[in-house]
């Protein structure tokens, strides 16, 4: 099985966010979501139970993932690259700016909020570029009866058999919380050389401020109406003969 | 200078309460200043355990424990290197000052454990913000104490006759402290520099401390003349795990029968000294790091409540590595199973014979406890590495608190307690002397200001 495990990272939080400044951060600011972690954890797991499994791990932010990118190989993860949109601002673009990197995968995981802050957009459009299965918001593995993913809603659980390629979007559980890794891999990837590249080549959007930013107008939709008066049969009848030249 | 205060007290954390406290107590007006916005410091970070001998809780329990068992262990976990009469203070007035904290509204919990430089279970647990806050209500309730957060103190003043007579603030407000001034500002281990001076060999090591932790109390009373001691024996507590930033507590599972194997599967030190000591052996292992190596049964023998064996927290967390065999645990964390294996074995056979060739192991912790065999699955191990909690070394003082100098001599008006103080621990530490140390001299170091 091949799976690539996409990772957007976060700002991490024990730092302050200025306000005047760009929305992006030296890569020592960076770290993984807790999506971004179970979605790893997922195929870690998967890679434990089948030792011949590929993992490539693919990480947003370019230079500024490198931190992230550490963490990653210090897993025992030999594929791990960076990548730089240019030009990501839409959830189609990032779709498919992903799906080079994601061919050819029996299963893709990421994150739900991966390029969208959590519209869910990218992964189901990336599954549709892909022409893979789609399955949001996988919360654990299992392996009874074969590799599965599961999910809760309300008090059933869903469930789906990794039996052809799939692009599975991934929230956080107790259950697939990340294992950390040991010192002396930590250690022996400090010099490890990262590789980087642009997934997306055209000329990149301004930098976002964040106190530029404001709430979306909202829209207001407007109709003519009627309201309906006097007693209840009074309104009954009215209501009828409004329906009745509706119908006309 | 402005109008003053009888006593001004630098650092919000335990020793600092307890000498505004102990001040107050004594009648006299307090002036404590925290450079930080929350007082707290290290002690509110710390495990919460106090190293307190002959208590009721003791007694109820069954422990036969006595100030003269405490002294003994003290001096010798210290390798007689801590200053006697320091040691002796200590002894003779911690009952008195547990009663002190109770009175004050401080909690203890029921549960005593043994843990590291102790012959008998002596670890008393308190949540140590809720202590921390309780000594803080009892000071400002005497009508006595004025505290300012957020406000440094920079420097000390001095009269002609070199008393200290007060303090200079980061704002440069000078006040008067008529009877004295009381460092309780902490240790060094947030100060690059003087980590780099004074413990290079830590350098790998992972430090977790109050945010305040510069050594300005340090830097102020050397520039008065005061002594140093025990500068060379700052330590880092073996059992924080490496790679994890969540949980800061170590993780002594030693002390309940675990043996500490390092990368290539070997023993390397008996397990059962000072968890200070094993903190200087695991810096001297590969990658800075070991396992603590242990099986269910000993798991099982973890307690919630006390943090250094809450074992089912970490587990919880994902900190353990997990497995139904030896060989399977040694996989996961990279070790060659014959080599872990034939370890474990080993060791199972010095407990067995009672007698340890290698290391020379012959209790849990200490004196205390015997030791455990290693073999009913399923197996678990916690990567270990070296936490600098606190440097516990710094300006000698007197059994009252005076800050001396290099020959002995007081340093007329200063005062210190905590652990911006030296020569109470010497080359090791005993489990719950930092905490006990800050609360038992922080008491008398506002009392004998109070009095002068």
């Amino acid at each position: 099985m091949k799976i690539v495990v996409l990772i957007a990272g976060v700002h991490d939080p024990k730092w302050p966010i200025d306000a005047a400044a760009a929305l992006s951060a030296p890569g020592d600011r960076h770290i993984m979501s807790p999506f971004d972690e179970a979605a790893l954890e997922m195929g870690l797991r998967l890679r434990d139970a089948a030792p011949a499994t590929e993992i490539a791990v693919r990480i947003a932010g370019g230079e500024g993932a490198t931190k992230i990118a550490r963490t990653v190989l210090a897993l025992n993860v030999g594929d791990v690259a960076v990548i730089a949109f240019e030009r990501a601002w839409d959830q189609a673009a990032t779709a498919r700016a992903l799906a080079p990197e994601c061919e050819g995968a029996d299963l893709v995981l990421l994150g739900r909020e991966f390029g969208d802050f959590d519209d869910g957009l990218v992964p189901s459009t990336l599954a549709g570029l892909l022409g893979a299965g789609f399955f949001a918001r996988a919360q654990a593995i299992s392996f009874e009866d074969g590799p599965t993913l599961l999910r809760e809603t309300g008090a059933s659980e869903e469930r789906v058999t990794l039996s052809a390629p799939l692009v599975a979007s991934v929230t956080n559980d107790r259950r697939t919380r990340l294992r950390k890794p040991l010192m002396k891999n930590v250690m022996q990837c400090r010099a490890a050389t990262i590789e980087s590249r642009v997934v997306a080549a055209s000329s990149p959007p301004s930098p976002l401020i964040l106190e530029h930013i404001g709430p979306a107008a909202m829209l207001r939709a407007t109709s003519a109406y009627t309201m309906l008066e006097g007693a209840i049969d009074e309104q009954v009848r009215a209501l009828a003969d409004t329906l009745w030249d509706a119908r006309a | 200078m402005a109008p003053g205060f009888d006593i001004v007290v630098a650092g919000g954390g335990a020793a600092g309460w307890s000498a505004a406290l102990g001040a107050a107590q004594a009648g006299a007006t307090v002036l404590l200043c925290e450079k930080l916005q929350e007082s707290g410091g290290s002690s509110a970070l710390s495990g919460g355990c106090l190293a307190l001998a002959g208590t009721d809780l003791q007694e109820a329990q069954g422990v036969d424990d006595s100030p003269a068992l405490l002294y003994r262990d003290l001096v010798e976990v210290g390798q007689g290197v801590n200053v006697a009469a320091l040691v002796r203070t200590y002894c003779d007035a911690q009952l008195a000052t547990y009663d002190w904290l109770k009175a004050v509204g401080v909690s203890f919990s029921p549960v005593i454990e043994t843990a590291s430089g102790q012959s008998v279970p002596r670890v008393h647990t308190v949540d140590p913000a809720d202590m921390v806050r309780a000594l803080r209500t009892g000071a400002e309730q005497t009508g006595l104490v004025t505290y300012r957060p957020g406000t440094a103190v920079t420097a000390l003043a001095t009269d002609a006759n070199g008393r200290v007579c007060g303090v200079r603030l980061g704002d440069g407000t000078a006040i008067t402290a008529h009877k004295g001034v009381v460092l309780a500002s902490g240790g060094f281990a947030k100060n690059a520099d003087m980590l780099a001076q004074y413990a290079p060999h830590y350098a790998e090591a992972v430090f977790v401390a109050g945010d305040g932790s510069h050594g300005d109390g340090l830097r102020m009373a050397v520039e008065l003349g005061a002594r140093l001691r025990d500068m060379a024996y700052v330590k880092g507590t073996f059992g924080k795990h490496p790679t994890d930033e969540t949980n800061d507590h170590s993780l002594q599972a030693v002390y309940k029968g675990a043996i500490a194997v390092n990368q290539e599967g070997h023993r390397f030190v008996d397990e059962s000294i000072s968890y200070k000591l094993l903190g200087d052996a695991v810096m001297a292992q590969p990658w800075h790091t070991a396992y603590q190596i242990m099986d269910q049964a000993i798991f099982d023998t973890g307690d919630d409540r006390v943090r250094i064996f809450d074992f089912g927290r970490r587990l919880e967390e994902g900190l353990f590595y997990v497995a139904d065999t030896l060989e399977g645990l040694a996989a996961q964390i990279e070790i060659d199973p014959a080599v872990l294996t034939d370890t474990v074995t080993r060791y199972n056979g010095y407990v067995d014979a009672g007698h340890d060739p290698e290391f020379g192991r012959a209790h849990l912790v200490h004196r205390h406890g015997a030791l455990r065999r290693i073999e009913s699955a399923p197996f678990y191990a916690y990567p270990s590495t070296a936490v600098v909690f606190g440097t516990y070394c710094g300006v000698g003082i007197d059994s009252a608190a005076r800050v001396c100098r290099e020959d002995g001599s007081p340093i007329a008006g200063l005062y210190a307690a905590g652990e911006v103080t030296g020569g109470f621990h010497g080359a090791a530490y005993m489990t719950g002397s930092a905490l006990g140390k800050a609360v038992v001299f922080g008491r008398i170091a506002g009392d004998t200001a109070a009095r002068a």
